[in-house]
C-alpha cells in the first residue's frame, strides 16, 4: 500500500495502515500505524528559502528531548548533503528518520520511523525513506485506503470519509470549486446487484445528469443554474483491485473539467502505473 | 479516583479484548444453528427459540408462535462463516477477506470485527481466546 497526500509519496506493506492526518499543503503531518506498534512520522513544511538542515534537525531533536525528561537522551546526526540529513535517537521512544529540501517545491519533508521499544528501525527507514517520492508536476498523487487519484496542485483538503469499503476526500479550490474524489470497494459485489450507469448516477447523487461512456469510464454532466453549479464526474471500474473510483467536480468554471489521468487512467485506457 | 480505577479494572473492562487477542481469538459457531446455503452464495440460518420460563414456553407452543428465529447472511457473510469453525483466528480470516475481495487490510479488520461482533450479540457465536501463560 501506498500513502500519497499533497503529491508526498511513501511506498509501504500492506501492515501500514493512516492514523492521524493533518495539516494543509503549507505544512503538515501524516501518521501511519503497523500491526507490530511501530509508527512512521511524514511531516512536511513550505519554507520561503533553503533552509539549514542539521539546525532543524536540532530543533526537533531538541523537542522530543525536552518530551522524554528523566530518561536518558542520545542523539545522532548525519548530513548527507545540503539537502538531506538523517538522524537517530533514543529516549523515551527510539525513532530513525531523514530530512530532505525538495527544492522544486521549497518543501521541507522529514520521515520517521518511531518504536516504543529498542527494536531496530534501520532496515525498515531504509525501506521507507528510499521510497520517498515527491510531485512537481501540475497534478498531485493522492493514495489512502485504496484511494488512488491525481489531481491538480491548488487543491486544499477538506472533509473526510475514511469508512470500510468507501474512502471519500473533499477538496475545495477558492470558493468556487469543489471536488470529491471517492473510492468504493467490493465492486464485483456492487454491479452483481446494481446497473453500472444506474448506481453511479445515484451513488454521486445526479439524478438528472446526461451520462456518456467514453470506454475508458463514465463521465456524468448535470447542468446548473442560477443557483447551482454545474456538477461533472468521471467514474471509472478496476476490476483486478474490484473498486470502483470517481472524481466529481462542482464548479461553474470551465477550466475545472475532470480528465481522466485524474482517476489513474492514461488517454489511451490504460492504467497509469503506480508503486 | 482509585476507586474509579478499581471500579475500571474489576467491572468496566470485564470481557474486554486488546486487538492482539482479538487478532488470535477464534470464532466458532453455535452448535445449535443450522443453515442452508443457496446457490448465489448467500445463507440461510435458523436458530431455535428456547425460552428458560416453562410458562412461557408452554403459551408459545399453544400460541403456535414460531419456534425458530431466521437469519440470511450476504454471500460475503456466508464466507466469514464457514470460516468461524474454531479453527481459524480472526487474522486469518481477515487475511482470507482481504484476498478474496481485494480490500485492504484495514477495510478488512474493520468490516469483520464489526461482523462477528453482530453475530456475537445474536448468540450466533462465540470467541474462544488462548489462556495466556
Amino acid at each position: 500500500m501506498a500513502f500519497a497526500w499533497y503529491g508526498i509519496e511513501l511506498d509501504l506493506d500492506d501492515e501500514w495502515a493512516p492514523v492521524s492526518i493533518e495539516g494543509n499543503q503549507k505544512q503538515g503531518y501524516a501518521r501511519l500505524g503497523s500491526t507490530r506498534a511501530h509508527q512512521v512520522q511524514l511531516r512536511w513544511e513550505t519554507v520561503t528559502k533553503p533552509p539549514s538542515l542539521p539546525d532543524s534537525v536540532n530543533q526537533y531533536l531538541n523537542r522530543i528531548a525536552k518530551d522524554s525528561r528523566k530518561v536518558s537522551f542520545s542523539k545522532e546526526i548525519n548530513i548527507a548533503s545540503e539537502s538531506e540529513a538523517s538522524y537517530r535517537y533514543s529516549g523515551r521512544a527510539s525513532g530513525r528518520g531523514s530530512i530532505r529540501y525538495i527544492p522544486d517545491r521549497n518543501l521541507v519533508v522529514l520521515v520517521e520511523c518511531v518504536t516504543p521499544g529498542k527494536d531496530s528501525l534501520s532496515s525498515a527507514h531504509q525501506k521507507i525513506s528510499s521510497s520517498l517520492k515527491v510531485d512537481c508536476g501540475d497534478l498531485y498523487h493522492w493514495q489512502v485506503l485504496g484511494l488512488n487519484v491525481y489531481l491538480p496542485k491548488d487543491l486544499e483538503v477538506g472533509k473526510r470519509q475514511l469508512f470500510a469499503g468507501r474512502t471519500t476526500i473533499h477538496f475545495t479550490a477558492g470558493k468556487h470549486t469543489i471536488v470529491t474524489a471517492e473510492r468504493w470497494g467490493l465492486a464485483s459485489e456492487l454491479l452483481a446487484k446494481h446497473d453500472f450507469l444506474e448506481w453511479a448516477r445515484a451513488a454521486l447523487e445526479l439524478p438528472r445528469a446526461t451520462i456518456t461512456d467514453e470506454d475508458v469510464g463514465i463521465r456524468l454532466v448535470q447542468k446548473g443554474n442560477l443557483f447551482t453549479r454545474t456538477q461533472t464526474a468521471v467514474v471509472g471500474l478496476y476490476p483486478k483491485e474490484n473498486r470502483i473510483q470517481s472524481v466529481k467536480v462542482q464548479s461553474n468554471r470551465s477550466e475545472w473539467n475532470p480528465e481522466w489521468r485524474w482517476i489513474g487512467f492514461s488517454k489511451d485506457g490504460s492504467e497509469i502505473e503506480t508503486a | 479516583m482509585a476507586l474509579d480505577r478499581l471500579f475500571k479494572r474489576w467491572i468496566g473492562n470485564r470481557n474486554r479484548l486488546d486487538p492482539e487477542q482479538f487478532r488470535k481469538a477464534r470464532p466458532i459457531r453455535n452448535p445449535v444453528v443450522e443453515w442452508t446455503t443457496a446457490e448465489d452464495g448467500s445463507l440461510l440460518m435458523q436458530v431455535p427459540i428456547e425460552s428458560k420460563r416453562k410458562w412461557l414456553q408452554k403459551i408459545a407452543t399453544k400460541a403456535k408462535w414460531p419456534t425458530t428465529r431466521q437469519f440470511e447472511l450476504e454471500p460475503m457473510g456466508a464466507f466469514v462463516w464457514q470460516l468461524c469453525d474454531g479453527q481459524h483466528s480472526n487474522e486469518t480470516i481477515a487475511r482470507k477477506l482481504k484476498e478474496r475481495y481485494k480490500m485492504n487490510r484495514l477495510e478488512a479488520e474493520a468490516s469483520l470485527s464489526a461482523f462477528l461482533q453482530t453475530l456475537s450479540q445474536r448468540g450466533l457465536i462465540s470467541l474462544l481466546i488462548g489462556t495466556k501463560k
